[in-house]
């Protein structure tokens, strides 16, 4: 070919594979180049297949037209970092520390049902509307949290009225998300958020049992009666769409995967979000209770994912949507935000969380720190710091600094990076430095064993689990080829 | 296009809505079709006629052959030329009427089935003539072509904004190989011309410059195509990317979906298009021509990643029985009628109803897979 004297290797990431070697780029592709064509690529006289050739020009690993290439791949990734654009869009308010649950895993160590001490006042909720609306960002979410935040009602309606009324002046896309165990809810409250388009995000282990075990009534035994009552009642209210739930995995959830997946389905949610345990609060107390391994995580995620692909095979549409989230990334050039995991972070960037008495924290787990006794992520408080001095100091400079993958030692050259994301303030707990050890964390053994996992499905070519993700992240598809099945 | 001849009557050539009725006015804008001439049909831009002699003071008409009737292009427009032809320039009944604006073109693709020759202004003017009949009419689709429409600029720009301030609810296509919109300025004066109905219809033929550039046979024509559809995205134009497979580029099939996909997610439409083997197509059959049959699995392949996506698409110009199964529901009868057949085989076919057919273009080149399809 004529052209092959002008063609030009561009920057990527690569790793050794058995009959293959993997490669991605910043801007989000990837291609397995066989071993013996990657060494005439690195052997400068090039000669590789034409069909690989024009593949990897299109994907621009390879470039003729340096500039093209440029602009094509610049694209992909201004579109991939997208979410960096607008600026802090969710905020999540602690309207109280006070819970009627003490579950066995809280990591945010929560304070008794009676410590209205804890409870946050209108005075400072009113400061942290007027701080939020100072973001440029055009969406806004707000999200309650605790503690349980129903216990210090007051603030909740107030706040979606407050935030309301300035937004006339605003015009942004305001949404609102009460974070609750539901066994609070009165048919009152559900009517209320209902005619305030609130969407509600609770939790629910699995069956009574497991759900029972960790998720426990400071009076009482159970709350899964409760809670399953309270979603019934919330559901005839505010419809089947308004509330999703997350999942806690503990111990003891790890044989019973089915179980919990069908848990799911009995109680009409459209999916499932398979979170591990994190190392803060009451959790790193009971550690050797609850806890467990990345690799025990990983195989119980794995049992999880098959069997929920084996449900949508058969006509069940069910999505999990941590692979929903990784998918995407993995696919399309579109810009995935997601605070949890992200580069850099989202916390402070993405996501700020106010604590009752008006502090702000990056991120739940730098307010969790404050609550341990080191303020390190403190970025300020309402009552007396505008939003510049909260969201432009050093604290937020430092995070952002610190938490981009392409910078980060044993990350900046890993394969998976440019889907990935970094999570400064659990690398602080647990390592004492918010750029981590990577490899060789918890967190990343995790995340690489499920991109191991994806990306061989990929390879493979695994049809029905392909055609099961791209529904989940592709809504107007026609979903899963039952033919495959 | 459509076209039929006979015997010029007088030199001149004419444009006019065909019309049988004598009341038709203003008489100068339409061509009277009435087998026998009387005095008092004067004043007619032109006539088609069985008659030998035209009314007093009349320039253009020629006399159809007995056995030729053109009573169903009632209504439409036409040309009558000097040499005694008749074009049908806009017929009513037809959804793929076009203005043909230049035989010139700045590619020289290899698959072109309409070999390119120099600019002449006549195009110009009977797309300026066909508007002025369309004014005040109902329409619904429109569509501006070539040879490259978009290099005779200024008259390109005249010509886009008559279609789209005079019919602003018709749909526009505009078919274009994306030499020039890489120029911002240029791209930016057609985007204000449009209208969310405006749609720019690129051809892409590779996923690289090795195969595209290649087929267009033009040094960096995939950067400008880049260029353009990049600008088109950033002025908000409609976009559709047009792939003619050939034996060129059908391996690129697997992979297409996943690379649009990626690089140009703001593409609207995406057309996968067979070839019309006539012009350079023809002359170039044994670099071009494959036999869809032979590509089946690639285009299978590309059918199923682009549906993962969901990405809107559709297949032309490919006879149902030869594309996969998958791939059927993608297929549109796109070959215009007056250049579009079936062949005897066809007729035991249970769903020629809705296969788009053969160009009658295209040599009897055609796949050694064509048979009638059983459901």
């Amino acid at each position: 070919m004529s052209s092959e004297s002008k063609i030009q290797i561009m920057p990527f990431l690569f790793r050794r594979e058995e009959k293959e070697i993997f490669v991605t780029t910043v801007h989000g592709d990837f291609y397995w180049i066989p071993r013996a064509e990657f060494n005439k690529l690195l052997d400068s006289s090039f000669g590789l297949s034409d069909n690989i050739t024009q593949d990897l020009i299109s994907r621009q690993i390879l470039a003729i037209d340096v500039e093209q290439s440029i602009d094509a791949a610049a694209t992909k990734l201004r579109s991939r970092k997208a979410f960096l654009r607008s600026f802090t869009s969710l905020h999540m308010l602690v309207t109280t520390l006070r819970c009627n649950q003490r579950c066995e895993y809280c990591q945010v160590s929560c304070a008794d049902n009676d410590a209205v001490q804890f409870d946050m006042s209108i005075e400072i909720a009113e400061k942290i509307v007027n701080t939020i609306f100072q973001s440029p960002s055009p969406s806004i979410k707000i999200e309650f949290q605790g503690g349980e935040p129903t216990l210090n009602w007051e603030i909740i309606p107030f706040v979606i009225e407050y935030a309301e009324n300035l937004n006339l002046k605003f015009k942004k896309n305001v949404e609102f998300v009460v974070c609750t165990n539901l066994t609070a809810m009165t048919k009152e409250k559900f009517e209320y958020l209902h005619s305030h388009n609130v969407f509600v995000s609770t939790s629910l282990d699995g069956p009574k049992d497991i759900h029972d075990l960790c998720r426990k009534q400071r009076i009482g035994h159970t709350s899964y009666d409760l809670f399953v009552q309270n979603l019934e009642l919330g559901r005839s209210i505010m419809g089947l769409d308004k509330i999703d739930a997350l999942m806690t995995t503990s111990k003891q959830s790890l044989s019973r995967f089915k179980e919990i997946i069908d848990e799911y389905v009995r109680l009409g949610f459209h999916g499932i979000f398979l979170r591990s345990l994190n190392p803060y609060g009451f959790a790193a107390e009971q550690a050797e209770a609850l806890g467990y391994s990345s690799e025990d995580f990983f195989e119980f995620y794995k049992k999880c994912l098959e069997y929920i692909i084996s449900l949508n095979a058969s006509g069940t549409v069910f999505t999990e949507y941590y692979t929903a989230l990784l998918f995407k990334r993995i696919m399309t050039s579109q810009s995935t935000g997601f605070v949890d995991l992200q580069s850099p972070s989202g916390a402070g960037i993405s996501g700020a969380i106010y604590d009752y008495n008006g502090d702000v924290y990056p991120a739940d787990e730098g307010r969790m720190l404050a609550r341990m006794g080191d303020e390190r992520f403190k970025m300020g408080n309402v009552a007396k710091d505008s939003f510049k001095q909260i969201f432009t100091g050093q604290i937020i400079g430092e995070i952002v600094e610190n938490s981009c993958l392409e910078t980060i030692p044993g990350c900046s050259d890993c394969v998976y990076s440019p889907y990935c994301g970094a999570d400064p303030i659990r690398n602080y707990l647990e390592y004492g430095t918010i750029i981590g050890r990577n490899p060789g964390s918890n967190f990343c053994k995790k995340n690489m064993l499920i991109f191991d996992y994806l990306f061989n499905k990929i390879k493979e070519n695994d049809n029905l689990f392909l055609d099961t993700l791209w529904s989940w992240i592709v809504p107007n598809t026609e979903g899963v080829a039952h033919e495959n099945v | 296009m459509r076209t039929y001849s006979g015997e010029s009557l007088k030199a001149k050539s004419s444009i006019g809505i065909l019309t049988d009725n004598t009341d038709s006015i203003p008489r100068g804008n339409h061509i009277l079709y009435k087998d026998n001439l009387s005095l008092s049909d004067f004043g007619f831009r032109g006539y088609v006629t069985k008659d030998n002699k035209l009314p007093l003071l009349s320039k253009s008409g020629l006399k159809l052959p007995d056995e030729l009737d053109l009573s169903h292009h009632i209504g439409d427009i036409v040309k009558i030329s000097e040499d005694g032809q008749i074009h049908v320039l806009w017929e009513n009944s037809c959804s793929q009427n076009a203005f043909y604006l230049t035989d010139a073109c700045n590619v020289n693709c290899i698959m072109c089935p309409q070999p390119q020759k120099p600019h002449d202004k006549i195009h110009i003017d009977t797309a300026r003539s066909v508007l002025d009949l369309l004014v005040g009419q109902k329409v619904e689709h429109m569509c501006i072509t070539g040879g490259e429409p978009t290099i005779i600029k200024d008259n390109f720009l005249e010509i886009i904004a008559r279609c789209t301030t005079e019919h602003p609810d018709a749909s526009l296509q505009i078919l274009t190989n994306g030499q020039t919109l890489n120029e911002f300025e240029f791209a930016k004066r057609c985007a204000e011309l449009s209208t969310p109905k405006t749609c720019y219809c690129v051809s892409m033929h590779g996923d690289t410059p090795l195969t595209h550039d290649l087929i267009v046979r033009r040094d960096n024509a995939f950067s400008k195509v880049h260029s353009s559809l990049y600008n088109l995205s950033k002025l908000n134009v409609g976009i559709e990317v047009r792939f003619v497979v050939s034996k060129l580029n059908y391996t690129r099939l697997p992979g297409l979906a996943e690379f649009f996909f990626r690089t140009y997610p703001f593409v609207h439409h995406f057309a996968i298009m067979g070839l019309e083997m006539t012009g350079c197509a023809a002359k170039n059959v044994d670099e071009v021509w494959i036999d869809p049959m032979d590509y089946r699995e690639e285009l299978d392949r590309f059918v199923l990643e682009a549906e993962r996506r969901a990405i809107n698409f559709s297949i032309y110009n490919h006879q149902l029985c030869v594309i996969p199964e998958r791939a059927r529901k993608h297929a549109k009868r796109s070959i215009s009628d007056w250049k579009c057949k079936h062949i005897p085989v066809c007729d035991k076919c249970m769903i020629q109803g809705e296969c788009g057919g053969f160009f009658t273009t295209s040599n009897n080149l055609i796949s050694k897979g064509i048979q009638p399809v059983c459901l």
